[in-house]
């Protein structure tokens, strides 16, 4: 007889990955503020692993924690996704008051940087994004030029630095 | 009062462990086989290219398959989630190629092998979700 459960665990595991990479884009561009998602997502992710013992099978068992661990990283990456919008490493919505005022104060970017084909050599588009500057030697949480424990403090300082500037600049709007 | 404490400890010690901790233990290893595929991904568009994305795809659907012969639910599991992780780590290939030519990630300036076929290769839009 033959074992359907790899198969049915590999396509909850495989739509997951796909939500995970594909949603938390969408949930990040659309949420004004971005820890009522975070929080939603954690406590889904909590929620589905606490039944995943109690399941009457390991089919539904093991699905539920799939994804469970899933929503959990997702939360993870909606607050990632949101300082690579910053760094203009992905595209901005500017219907989003949030991302506006990213993009008032000349942080990011409104078209996908990712969104081209592959030419085999070293293609300058993210010089095109206004103030990555991670990209220009701060480095942080997004960006791979991070180098040794320096990062942390470092990042934390950029962080603080860019969102000083958007509080700025909304404060000028209202 | 003491023999009560130690009479219930014993209870939900007893309850903790006919719970299913494999579906928990599923759960992990769907984590940290995803966490593995950021990894596996950079390298292999490093070292090989995008271009080889049609064999780790193989590769995924074959530990898929290889799973509906595996008799124990648990390790049929373990193979479904390794199985789509690489899977999913195929159409990862071109978006991390373009991430390298775009200086997100280091770009490997070194002539690439090309995989056998990559004529028929070249033909198919490579995957991206």
């Amino acid at each position: 007889m033959l074992q359907l459960v790899g198969v049915w665990i590999a396509l909850v595991t495989f739509v997951s990955i796909w939500w995970g990479h594909v949603g938390v884009r969408w949930v990040e561009a659309h949420s004004r503020v971005i820890w009522p998602p975070m929080v939603a997502l954690g406590l889904a992710a909590l929620t589905l692993n606490l039944y995943a013992p109690f399941a009457p099978n390991l089919a539904i068992g093991g699905a539920c924690s799939v994804v469970g661990f899933t929503l959990f990283w997702d939360a993870v990456e909606v607050y990632r996704q949101q300082w690579r919008v910053i760094h203009g490493h992905a595209p901005a919505h500017p219907a989003n008051p949030r991302h506006a005022a990213y993009l008032a104060a000349g942080l990011g970017r409104t078209d996908d940087p990712l969104k081209r084909e592959p030419q085999g050599v070293p293609v300058d588009a993210l010089h095109i994004a206004p103030l990555c500057n991670p990209c220009t030697g701060t480095p942080c949480l997004v960006c791979p030029r991070r180098k040794g424990n320096q990062k942390i403090t470092r990042r934390q300082e950029a962080h603080a630095a860019i969102m000083s500037q958007v509080a700025q600049v909304a404060e000028v709007e209202q | 009062m003491s023999l009560t404490i130690l009479n219930n400890l014993q209870s939900t010690i007893f309850n903790l462990q006919s719970l299913d901790w494999g579906a928990v233990a599923l759960g992990f290893f769907a984590l940290g086989i995803i966490g593995f595929g950021f990894f596996w991904v950079i390298r292999v568009e490093y070292h090989l290219g995008y271009l080889w994305w049609p064999y780790m795809l193989g590769l995924g659907i074959l530990l898929i398959a290889s799973s509906v012969l595996v008799g124990d639910a648990g390790y049929a599991a373990l193979l479904g989630i390794a199985g789509a992780s690489v899977v999913w780590g195929a159409t990862e290939l071109k978006e991390q190629a373009v991430r390298g030519e775009i200086g997100l990630f280091p770009f490997n300036p070194q002539p690439k092998p090309n995989p056998p076929g990559v004529k028929w290769i070249n033909r198919i839009k490579a995957p991206h979700l």
